[in-house]
């Protein structure tokens, strides 16, 4: 595609300039063109005379210089002739057909990246297409998250709740953003810019990227026993081909990992792949770190991170105020709809019951 | 695959470039037709090229396409869509695709409007202009390509500099490039005439609304920069004699100087030579301006990189070009021989006077310029040149060019006597010498020199009202008659007035802002109320708002006045991404500006610092530079700007007539 519009350009462009080349001209002598200005500068002065601004001797005298002036114009100068006919022009007509696309298309050749596609954001952003129910109401649940957030941007938990939100419903790009705005209310706390280095990477495609990197380095420095910027800093440098860092941190990770812990044999594995493909002797590194006695810091905060049901909690809060705003303002049917779809969600039937009940009452009316 | 096919757009357009730049050339030296006509459409097409590839890229910028290196660096998806696209020349690589897209813009203009100009000198102006295009194309495809690509690609933008969020700068730049890379134009105009051996009238003709148009854009260009410096960097002050500044008054003073020694030239046949080196020497001082501004040299919000590659090769681009057309000029130039006579006293005397201090004040704020970089080049230590050295060594040069805006328009061409002259103002000059003791007896008794600038303004307007006076035969014929002339003014004339008038009214508002500008920074509670050159500001509070991608501290202050209260809301805003910025309030009046400014909280009970300003007359320094700027486009409409072509079909026949008013 792109490269039937650059030839159709090219095409175009080449194709102006020919057509213009082949054309017959008719030379006008340059002289011509000088007496033109000096016309036109004698109709001026008779005009300026007309209105007044020039007294008649002085415009006499402007005439006089005027003319003197025409009177040197050089008559003889020839006007434009074409060398060569018509066999020059075609001659030329073929060269310029040549060097256009030769020069585009050269230059495009070694400066541009033809199958690289546009990524617009919005593009980026689509949700996965899904037709689960659930993804649904968890979509207008986030939507509504959102609003709240537009007013009260100031709240980290609300920003966190919105990224695990995305997270799960597989919207890593705008769940980064919305890591990065927690990050920027609490920039101290290693577990956000965690969160929002593994989002960044899987939103980039599981590459680790220089900002991402940046990322992961910043938490190391909050919380140097954390495990998982190890473990994607030893990424980032396999990806560069950085083999020896990258069985490094590796290391580390494992050393810093209780040995029951689900990801050490997936580490492991990449560990001797890293050290294969960089002809590393394993055995040759020692991990810099060593695991501290009692929970990590990252252990407290997988234990404190919100279950399913505290989350389900604050969305719970939510649906209060929703609940409380509704007693205040009953004949509202748009929030009783939500409200209703809320319970649901959550499990709450009865009260969805009685949601709904209103609902109806509302909408017989 | 919209960037990729900008990215191809532009590298077509560099093509088409390096044909305009030669085949024309050549040709013309052969009076060889074929290729000569290569010059008029391949203006046309480079120009719509660019355009394709400028369009590219401000789609890119307003769908967030991070993919592009200098979207993700200058962009963010938050910013609101007036910034978005004003992002697109915020920064390095974009702001030098739009210099060469006006640069392109202004070669097709030539191309579409110049078909009344000899042939041989059309296409060899277009050459030179494709010659730039070609240069400047190269550097940004080759340093600067706005068209790199990011992988991977970043979640969001890094936004732009939030003191560039603003709509003020959203048009400066368009603005000022449009002056800049306008005298490219004359540049071209000199360059083509040295290489013809002839500067003629027609010649001096045909480069005025060109350089008219430029110095209205620039004017533009200026002013939309100071007032956002005025507004926005919160101190009320707005010139600071700053590099970046300057780069932008050298051009603007070597403009004003052409645009008047084109009128001798074009009149009279005289100072050609003259004329052709200062359209040179404009347009080398507006690439002297990118190189200071986009080498890196300065640093400033205008320094988006500061990458040696690239000031080298806008050195290189700078020392070919202006470098070149000096060495044509020195062996060309003599050829250029002057025709008209005239006196020391006569009206080309009087522009001579104004080419001679314009330009020796453009070569003192080149020498405050570039001195501090030339001794930091040779290890002789950071000095700083500041607004000191400029005020004393450029003000004194103004004073006498001001005095002599005032009788010049009133000499007469070829020989004319300074007494009489100056006698016939002598209304003027009386009523301005009240005017000046006025302020010192009624304002300040403290500041001569702002009385003196009080008499300059006024002794400015009253001489040109005065010879607008002299041209109506105000008072010397009935009122009716003089009412019939002066509806009959040509509007180059009317172009004259304006700008000579709006001039007097932003001396004035210099003067006064200067001298009596009213400061009082105190910390304020709510409820506090403070005095300032005879107002009085209540301070209300401040609370916290949202912005579209910033959060902001408000402050609320009332200013009793005769009818309400006028209210003052401004802000300190944190953007979300990077920085803060203060955005200063300000209320107009006749008299002057009400200038709030909201500094840091301080103490528990909901204090703040606060900078509260009155600055006299500042609203008449806006107001005067847009009369000027309104000057410049009323004699650019003039018909005398539209010579008529030479009809093709009856050889040797009279100009076409141009059109009625």
């Amino acid at each position: 595609m792109i490269w039937l519009l650059s030839a159709l350009i090219t095409a175009a462009a080449a194709a102006s300039l020919v057509v213009i080349i082949l054309r017959r001209h008719q030379p006008v002598p340059p002289a011509e063109f000088d007496r033109a200005v000096y016309e036109d500068q004698l109709a001026e002065t008779d005009r300026d005379e007309e209105r007044g601004l020039l007294g008649p001797e002085e415009a006499a005298a402007a005439r006089q210089e005027i003319r003197r002036r025409m009177a040197q114009i050089d008559g003889t100068a020839s006007a434009n002739t074409a060398p060569g006919g018509s066999g020059f022009r075609t001659a030329t007509a073929i060269g310029v057909g040549l060097l256009v696309p030769i020069a585009g298309f050269g230059i495009y050749g070694s400066l541009g990246t033809p199958d690289f596609p546009d990524q617009p954001f919005a593009e980026r952003a689509k949700p996965p297409p899904s037709d689960d129910p659930k993804v649904a109401e968890m979509t207008e649940i986030v939507a509504e998250l959102e609003r709240r957030l537009e007013a009260a941007p100031a709240r980290v938990d609300g920003w966190l709740l919105l990224g695990r939100s995305l997270v799960t419903l597989q919207r890593h790009l705008e769940a980064a953003r919305a890591y990065a705005r927690a990050r920027a209310l609490a920039p101290d706390r290693a577990e956000i810019a965690i969160a929002l280095g593994e989002t960044t990477v899987i939103a980039q495609g599981g590459v680790v990227s220089d900002d991402a990197m940046k990322i992961f380095a910043d938490a190391m420095d909050l919380d140097p026993n954390a495990v998982r910027p190890h473990y994607f800093l030893g990424l980032a440098a396999a990806q560069r081909r950085d083999f020896e860092s990258a069985v490094r941190r590796w290391t580390d990770v494992v050393a810093l990992s209780p040995p029951d812990a689900p990801w050490v044999d997936e580490v492991r594995k990449r560990m001797n792949a890293a050290a294969e493909a960089g002809n590393i002797d394993l055995a040759s590194i020692s991990p810099s770190r060593t695991r501290p006695a009692g929970p990590t810091a990252e252990d407290v905060r997988a234990a404190s991170e919100l279950s399913v049901e505290e989350r389900a909690e604050m969305i719970i809060g939510m649906v209060e105020r929703l609940a409380s705003r509704l007693e205040d303002d009953p004949d509202d049917l748009e929030g009783w709809k939500r409200l209703a779809r809320a319970y649901r969600v959550l499990g709450e039937e009865e009260k969805a019951a009685a949601a709904e009940e209103r609902i109806r009452q509302l909408e017989t009316r | 695959m919209t960037a990729e096919l900008g990215h191809f757009a532009l590298i077509l357009a560099f093509a088409v470039a390096a044909l305009q730049g030669t085949l024309p050339l050549i040709g013309a030296q052969r009076r060889d037709s074929v290729w000569m006509s290569v010059a008029a459409p391949a203006a046309i097409l480079q120009f719509l090229l660019i355009a394709v590839s400028f369009w590219a890229l401000t789609r890119a910028f307003v769908l967030s396409d991070f993919s592009l290196m200098i979207v993700a660096m200058n962009s963010h998806t938050a910013k609101p869509l007036l910034y978005k696209i004003s992002g697109v020349w915020g920064n390095h690589e974009g702001s030098m695709l739009l210099w060469v897209l006006v640069l392109a813009l202004f070669g097709a203009a030539i191309a579409v409007f110049g078909g009344n100009l000899r042939p041989t000198l059309r296409v060899r102006v277009l050459a030179v202009q494709g010659l730039l295009g070609l240069g400047f194309l190269a550097f940004i495809l080759f340093t600067s390509n706005p068209f790199e690509r990011l992988f991977p690609i970043p979640v969001d933008g890094r936004d732009l500099n939030p003191l560039l969020q603003d709509p003020g700068l959203a048009f400066h730049p368009p603005l000022l490039y449009l002056g800049y890379v306008g005298l490219s134009t004359t540049f071209s105009f000199a360059v083509a005439a040295l290489i013809e051996g002839q500067a003629d009238p027609a010649w001096a003709r045909w480069v005025r609304p060109w350089t008219l148009a430029s110095w209205t854009f620039l004017t533009g260009g200026i002013v939309l920069g100071s007032w956002w410096a005025y507004y926005e960097l919160g101190w009320g002050g707005w010139w600071f004699w700053d590099p970046v500044e300057n780069a932008s008054f050298m051009p603007w003073l070597a403009a004003t100087a052409l645009l008047h020694s084109a009128i001798v030239s074009e009149k009279r046949d005289a100072l050609k030579g003259w004329t052709v080196f200062l359209a040179i020497v404009a347009f080398a001082f507006s690439l002297l301006g990118t190189f200071l501004v986009r080498s890196g040299v300065l640093t400033s919000v205008h320094a988006f990189a500061s990458d040696p590659s690239r000031g080298v090769f806008i050195l290189m681009l700078l020392i070919v070009s202006v470098g070149g057309a000096f060495a044509l000029y020195a062996w060309r130039g003599p050829a250029l021989k002057g025709g008209g006579l005239f006196r020391p006293i006569s009206r080309e005397g009087g522009l001579v006077l104004n080419n001679f201090l314009l330009t020796a004040a453009a070569a003192a704020v080149l020498l405050g310029t570039v001195y501090p970089l030339i001794l930091d080049v040779l290890n002789g230590g950071k000095i700083s040149v500041g607004a000191p050295y400029f005020n004393s060594v450029f003000i004194p040069m103004m004073v006498p060019l001001v005095l002599a805006m005032g009788i010049g328009p009133l000499l007469n061409w070829k020989r004319s006597e300074l007494g009489p002259t100056a006698y016939r103002l002598k209304i003027s000059a009386g009523l301005a010498v009240l005017a000046g003791i006025g302020a010192w007896l009624f304002i300040d008794r403290a500041s001569a020199l702002a009385a003196f600038g009080v008499f300059l303004a006024a002794w400015l307007m009253f001489a040109t009202l005065h010879e607008l006076a002299v041209r109506i035969h105000l008072f010397r014929v009935p009122l009716g008659e003089s009412w019939r002339r002066l509806r009959r003014q040509p509007r180059a004339r009317w172009g004259m007035t304006l700008a000579h008038g709006g001039l007097a009214i932003v001396i004035a508002g210099m003067t006064a802002s200067s001298a009596w500008t009213a400061e009082s920074i105190q910390v304020m509670k709510p409820g506090d109320r403070v005095e300032v050159g005879g107002r009085v500001f209540t301070f209300d509070g401040a609370r916290e708002v949202r912005g579209p991608n910033y959060a902001a501290t408000r402050g609320t202050f009332r200013v009793d006045s005769g009818g309400g209260d006028i209210v003052l809301t401004p802000e300190k805003r944190f953007y979300d991404v990077q920085g803060q910025t203060t955005e200063a309030a300000i209320h107009p009046t006749f008299l002057g500006d009400l200038y709030a400014v909201l500094g840091d909280p301080r103490g528990e009970d909901g204090g703040f610092v606060t900078r509260l300003y009155f600055n006299p007359l500042v609203p008449w320094m806006w107001a005067g530079s847009f009369i000027m700027v309104l000057g410049g486009f009323v004699s650019l409409s003039d018909r005398r700007h539209r010579v008529g072509a030479p009809g093709r079909q009856k050889a040797g026949a009279r100009a076409t007539p141009a059109p009625a008013e």
